[in-house]
């Protein structure tokens, strides 16, 4: 078994990275429609082929402040659960296949907090790629699944 | 009658209108009597008509009754009827003609109306009814019972009074207006004699009067002035006319006597005149020949005199005296004579002056002729080195027109240089817009290839996703997104290299732009230079043309001092000719006999200059010697201006 394959991505100077079947597709950064009274990190909503998708900066999500965005800027649209939303990141980096082995588990240091979003670290050629668990990207989400 | 104040032709008007006034006073008195006797005439002659158509008309009522009594003997024959009403109509014609010649007259249309109204009285009483009842014979003794009855006489009685009333009335009128007529005429005869009488009257006194106040006068006049003609101033005139032309010939008369006597007198006087201005003359022709003797003494006096001064004897004087108007020539003579002398003296002394003076005059021209001479030879020396210096001038004038040549070739190749930097700078701008235009298209390449790097990851998904049977495509998808990344960095390279080579391009811009004013300065400096060496290349060129008009000046000077030399060289033979002269003047002098005080005065002169020259002295000293001489010469010619 050659292991698993992972979308790599770029938040500022950060390499992060999620399940490549988690990932349904990639595109360019289009402005979203804001919705009112939503959390800071929501950016609002877009027109994916007739659905309406909803749009999570994740810079903000994950603390880093929010983007500012750009047309270099792109929309990871992957499936947490049932719902599909678009993830706003600076850029997608590249596929990585790796060995189940690869992935080491986030160091105890981290709060509960962290390790709700960070499922491990992966240590590759030298860079430091943060693996993201997409399952409390949205707390409503959360307690959907709940 | 006629005033004596009045003037002849209107004493003539008054007399000849007197006499006018009567004959057109007896004219109008005249004339109205010629008009009133025409109207009684008138008057007559009508009353004479009225008369015979009075008379007519009474003749034809006699007819009527004779007619009538016809009628009524024939027994009503229609004849005798038709005769009565003829004679009707003929009385009416009749008293309508004599109505007619009365109109005007009321009182004998009243006379006339009378007869009618008689007429037809008889008429409707008698005449009318006699020929009605006479038509039928049964009336017939009716009507020869009228014309029997007592009325138809009465009616008849009544026609004849009323008849003869009228015609004594008709001709009480005609006899008035007769004597009228007769009375009229006169007072008309009367009026013309009485009018006659009176002009005459006055014409005879007219003529009178006018040859007592006229011709009278005239006559005695007329001798006086025949007298007065003839010399007699003594004749009487007497007083005459008053305000009129016969009293201011009076008067002019008077004056023609006045006159008269007043040239008899002036005759006189000029008589008297005349014989004492002979007595005067006879008198001046004596004292003029006593003065002729005295004048011919004084003149052989005074002569023998002045022969005397024409020998040169100066001490002459005239002793002699003579008549008073003489003694102040012999005066004057005797002063002359003495002021003369002192002349005389004065240029004897001065002579000697003269002669000193004309030997310093040769020495001093000898002088001057070198000097001259040295002059000259300076005067070559100055114009051979402003030649040179004219040379000089003129090769920087064409140095300087050469420069000025040069520095226009450097203004327009300035020019040029900035024309190239503007060019410079637009092929500059272009490289700019071209480094955009790249960047723009790195730009679309970019995006591409960041488009080509999102579809090859979607690839990638879309190959996990598919699991094994994927794995080749996902092995493409790789590849292209390497080159998608590969062209992305060659993109961004690019994009670097472009920005870079921007900044290199604005930088060049700003540097030729520099160039460019660098350019302008120097084009700016170098039109400065042009105009400064312009200035100079004028100047020169007015220099080199001053020292060609002071060359010329010099060669002028130059041969001014050449006749100058040879001027000097003539004056200097004239200055020993002077000397010459003034020794043959001192010669002439000594014939003068001025007596000995001149002489030793002329001496002392001549010991004084002969001093002067005999110290020796540099030759601008000459000049101050001459200037201390000058004072005596003014004196002595101050001396000439009293003499």
């Amino acid at each position: 078994m050659s292991g698993r394959e992972l979308m790599a991505f770029r938040i500022g100077a950060q390499e992060f990275c999620v399940d490549i079947m988690a990932v349904r597709e990639i595109r360019g950064f289009t402005p979203a429609t804001p919705l009112p009274q939503s959390p800071s990190y929501v950016r609002g909503v877009i027109n994916l082929r007739g659905a309406v998708l909803p749009i999570i900066d994740l810079a903000a999500r994950l603390g880093f402040g929010t983007s500012e965005t750009s047309a270099r800027h792109v929309i990871m649209v992957v499936q947490v659960g049932q719902q599909a939303i678009g993830l706003l990141v600076d850029a997608v980096s590249d596929i990585l296949t790796v060995s189940g082995d690869a992935v080491q588990p986030t160091p105890d240091v981290a709060s509960e907090m962290a390790k709700s979003f960070v499922r491990g670290v992966l240590a590759i050629d030298g860079r430091m790629i943060s693996l993201i668990t997409l399952d409390n990207v949205l707390p409503a989400l959360e307690s959907e699944a709940a | 009658m006629l005033s004596t104040n009045l003037t002849i032709s209107k004493k003539i008007a008054v007399a000849f209108g007197c006499v006018l006034f009567i004959v057109a006073t007896t004219s109008i008195f005249v004339f109205g009597a010629v008009r009133r006797a025409e109207t009684a005439a008138k008057a007559y002659g009508q009353a004479n008509q009225v008369i015979a158509d009075f008379e007519r008309a009474i003749a034809t009522q006699f007819d009527e009754s004779h007619v009538v009594r016809g009628y009524l003997l024939t027994n009503g024959v229609a004849r005798h009827a038709m005769l009565y009403h003829k004679d009707v109509q003929e009385f009416a014609r009749h008293l309508g003609e004599a109505r007619a010649h009365a109109a005007g007259n009321p009182a004998m249309l009243a006379e006339l109306d009378k007869l009618e109204t008689a007429n037809i009285n008889w008429r409707h009483e008698i005449g009318d009814k006699e020929i009605a009842l006479g038509h039928d014979p049964k009336t017939l003794p009716d009507a020869i019972a009228i014309a029997r009855s007592a009325h138809s006489s009465e009616m008849m009685k009544a026609f004849r009074a009323v008849a003869a009333d009228a015609r004594a009335k008709f001709h009480a009128w005609a006899d008035a207006a007769h004597d009228s007529e007769a009375n009229t005429m006169w007072f008309m005869q009367l009026s013309q004699i009485i009018g006659t009488l009176l002009a005459l009257m006055v014409a005879v006194i007219a003529g009178y009067q006018l040859s007592r106040r006229i011709a009278f006068p005239i006559r005695i006049l007329n001798n006086c002035m025949k007298a007065l003609a003839d010399g007699n101033t003594r004749v009487d005139i007497p007083r005459m006319g008053e305000g009129d032309e016969i009293s201011e010939m009076v008067d002019m008369v008077q004056t023609f006597k006045t006159n008269a006597i007043e040239k008899d007198r002036l005759e006189a006087e000029a008589a008297e005149r005349r014989r004492q201005a002979e007595e005067e003359r006879v008198r001046q022709e004596i004292e003029t020949q006593k003065y002729i003797d005295a004048h011919n003494r004084f003149v052989g006096a005074i002569t023998g005199a002045l022969e005397r001064l024409s020998e040169g004897d100066l001490t002459c004087r005239m002793s002699e005296a003579f008549s008073e108007e003489y003694e102040k020539i012999r005066a004057n003579f005797n002063v002359s004579a003495d002021k003369l002398q002192q002349v005389m003296m004065s240029v004897a002394a001065n002579t000697h002056a003269i002669r000193s003076g004309s030997t310093e005059i040769a020495v001093a021209a000898d002088d001057l002729s070198r000097r001259t001479e040295q002059q000259a030879a300076s005067l070559e020396e100055t114009a051979a080195a402003l030649g040179e210096i004219t040379s000089t001038v003129r090769k920087t004038a064409n140095g300087a027109t050469h420069a000025r040549e040069v520095v226009s070739v450097a203004k327009s190749d300035a020019e040029k240089g900035s024309g190239v930097v503007r060019r410079a700078i637009t092929a500059m701008s272009g490289i700019e817009k071209s480094s955009q235009q790249i960047g723009q298209i790195i730009g679309v390449i970019d995006e591409i290839a960041f488009q080509t790097n999102l579809l090859a990851l979607n690839a990638g998904v879309e190959a996990a996703r598919a699991g094994d049977a994927g794995r080749g495509f996902a092995v493409v998808a790789s590849e292209v997104r390497a080159l998608a990344q590969r062209s992305a960095e060659a993109a961004k390279e690019i994009k670097g290299l472009i920005s870079a080579s921007t900044a290199q391009v604005e930088e060049g811009v700003d540097l030729v732009a520099e160039t460019g004013k660098a350019l302008e300065r120097i084009f700016t400096q170098v039109a400065e230079i042009d105009t400064i060496v312009s200035e100079i290349a004028t100047s020169a060129q007015d220099q080199a043309t001053g020292l060609q008009e002071v060359n010329t000046a010099v060669t002028q000077m130059d041969q001014v001092t050449q006749q100058n030399a040879a001027m000097v060289e003539e004056s200097t033979a004239a200055s020993h000719t002077l000397s010459l002269e003034s020794e043959e003047l001192t010669k002439l002098v000594g014939r003068f006999r001025v007596g000995e005080h001149g002489a030793s005065q002329g001496d002392q002169v001549v010991a004084m200059r002969g001093g002067g020259k005999s110290t020796p002295r540099p030759a601008l000293k000459t000049v101050a010697q001459r200037g201390s001489a000058k004072p005596q010469v003014r004196q002595q010619q101050d001396e000439w201006e009293e003499f």
